[in-house]
């Protein structure tokens, strides 16, 4: 089962985690400045090593993917939706069957190493994508620089090349009232914190990002550390939040119950009330108010829900509206399996 | 409602569109809007050029003078520091030395240090070669000499002028 479908350590709150170096090759200019027999150079290189790295890794050309294929890449977080918009011939994605390995050719920077799983797991995400980086530095020469380290396009990754973030789940906190605090502070730990769908108004569906800013000047086990540090705290808020939801008995279940009912009614459904309604439901599910859903089918109903990844289950390309009514069929097929 | 385009779908985007004063007004469904190429409402904010703003504002201020006054730029990809207020990214590894003293205050801000102190790599990879269109051409050239030279070998044979045979098939082994 691909990691996205799986229950991690902590997952009631954190969702999953993600780990990210970026790194360029010496001698060969970044990607926004490369001519076409540079970008060529790099993609050809790459291909040429993937069997040397292992861990069942392939290579994909972006350009043997159509636009579906792509967005469901997005919608798994495993691409940005910049990258799949990309028409630069020599894009490309090397992937696991698992996909929890995806490392991504000329996007901003030559390479971008990307390690996934779901729950808590930045120390093992973080020895695994340090494994695979020492690999790649056998096959392939960085740009490293003695003072500022691992060179990158950005200046706001420059150094380690190392983001960790973790996503999270915060209803509770939501409910509560209290995010709007708890964001601010969070921001003030030097740390980024961000709602992953929805616009700067709005978190849809509680889920949040928390990332480290800083890159340089700090030892890749510092930043992991502090990740792990803030994620622990988050989840003792969240889950004191809830603590307190609970004590609401009745008024809670109610509320829950109904976006239940809803969720698995509905004759058509758009995507942000989907997202909506399945935050409360896998609430309810964490709490043990519904007892009707278990883990993965919360993870089920929250990537089949996506339109692409939609598409996909449904076997064809869906218009909208099309897609409002093969949503709430397929929901009710995960909640009845 | 139904779009005004297919008048199949509901419609759920109201495009007005202003030309010379004329206003124009249509119902969409979200499927022609995207086909219309009119569907990003979401407008997103370039990342890289708010970035670049940011870099801006603060090379204006007084930390950075030297940079109103000489225009640095980078021999290695053409890029100037104009060009990264502009972009938000470097051209190329280069770019990190030529324009070491904004990056020094610049990372200062950003990371509160400028400083690496975390790992690198151990391994010793050979560089990459790019295969570009200039490299051709000089092989072209090569090849294009070793006929010539050839051609004046098989004529000095056999003209039999055996001295210039000898140094054309002497420059020849050289070459190969």
């Amino acid at each position: 089962m691909n990691w996205y479908l799986q229950n991690g350590k902590d997952s009631d709150v954190i969702i999953s985690s993600r780990v990210r170096l970026s790194r360029n090759i010496e001698g060969i200019p970044f990607v926004s400045k490369c001519k076409t027999e540079e970008l060529k150079t790099v993609y050809k290189k790459m291909k040429e090593i993937v069997p040397l790295i292992g861990y069942g890794l392939k290579f994909i050309s972006l350009k043997d993917l159509n636009d579906l294929n792509r967005e469901a890449l997005v919608e798994k977080n495993l691409i940005s939706a910049e990258f799949a918009k990309s028409k630069n011939p020599f894009s490309a994605i090397i992937i696991n069957d698992e996909e929890n390995i995806c490392i991504t050719i000329n996007e901003e920077d030559h390479i971008k190493l990307q390690v996934f799983s779901s729950g808590l797991e930045l120390e093992n995400l973080m020895n695994l994508a340090m494994e695979i980086d020492q690999k790649l530095e056998e096959l392939i020469p960085y740009s490293f620089h003695k003072k500022y380290g691992y060179l990158t396009a950005c200046p706001t990754n420059v150094g380690t090349g190392l983001k960790v973030s973790v996503f999270t789940h915060l209803p509770a906190l939501t409910i509560t009232g209290n995010i709007r605090r708890f964001l601010s502070a969070i921001n003030n730990l030097g740390m980024s914190i961000k709602g992953v769908y929805g616009d700067s108004s709005k978190a849809e569906g509680d889920i949040y990002q928390i990332s480290n800013n800083q890159t340089i000047g700090i030892t890749e086990k510092e930043i992991t550390k502090n990740l792990k540090l803030i994620s622990q705290k988050v989840l003792e808020q969240e889950k004191m939040a809830r603590k307190y939801l609970t004590k609401k008995g009745i008024d809670l279940e109610d509320k829950l119950y109904r976006d239940f009912g809803v969720l698995s009614n509905a004759k058509k459904i758009s995507e942000e009330e989907a997202r909506e309604l399945i935050s409360n439901v896998k609430l309810g599910t964490d709490l043990g108010i519904i007892s009707e859903l278990n883990d993965t089918k919360i993870s089920e109903l929250m990537l089949y829900t996506k339109p692409a990844s939609l598409s996909l289950r449904v076997g064809k390309k869906l218009s909208v509206y099309e897609q409002e009514i093969e949503r709430a069929n397929v929901i009710k097929q995960i909640l009845s399996e | 409602m139904l779009c005004q385009n297919c008048e199949k779908n509901e419609a759920n985007i109201r495009y007005t569109q202003i030309i010379n004063g004329v206003k124009k007004e249509i119902a969409l469904c979200s499927d022609c809007a995207r086909k219309l190429g009119i569907d990003d409402l979401r407008m997103p904010i370039n990342f890289n050029s708010f970035l670049g703003d940011f870099f801006n504002d603060y090379a204006e201020t007084e930390f950075l003078p030297m940079l109103q006054t000489t225009e640095l730029k980078c021999k290695t990809c053409g890029m100037t520091y104009n060009d990264f207020i502009n972009t938000g990214v470097f051209g190329c590894s280069n770019c990190y030395d030529v324009f070491s003293n904004p990056i020094d205050s610049l990372l200062k801000n950003l990371h509160g240090t400028s400083k690496h102190i975390g790992r690198g790599p151990k391994g010793k990879a050979e560089k990459l070669n790019v295969e570009n269109v200039d490299n051709k051409k000089e092989e072209k050239k090569t090849e294009s000499k070793k006929e010539m030279l050839e051609r004046d070998l098989e004529k000095a044979i056999k003209e039999e002028r055996y001295e210039d045979a000898a140094k054309i098939r002497d420059e020849l082994k050289e070459m190969k």
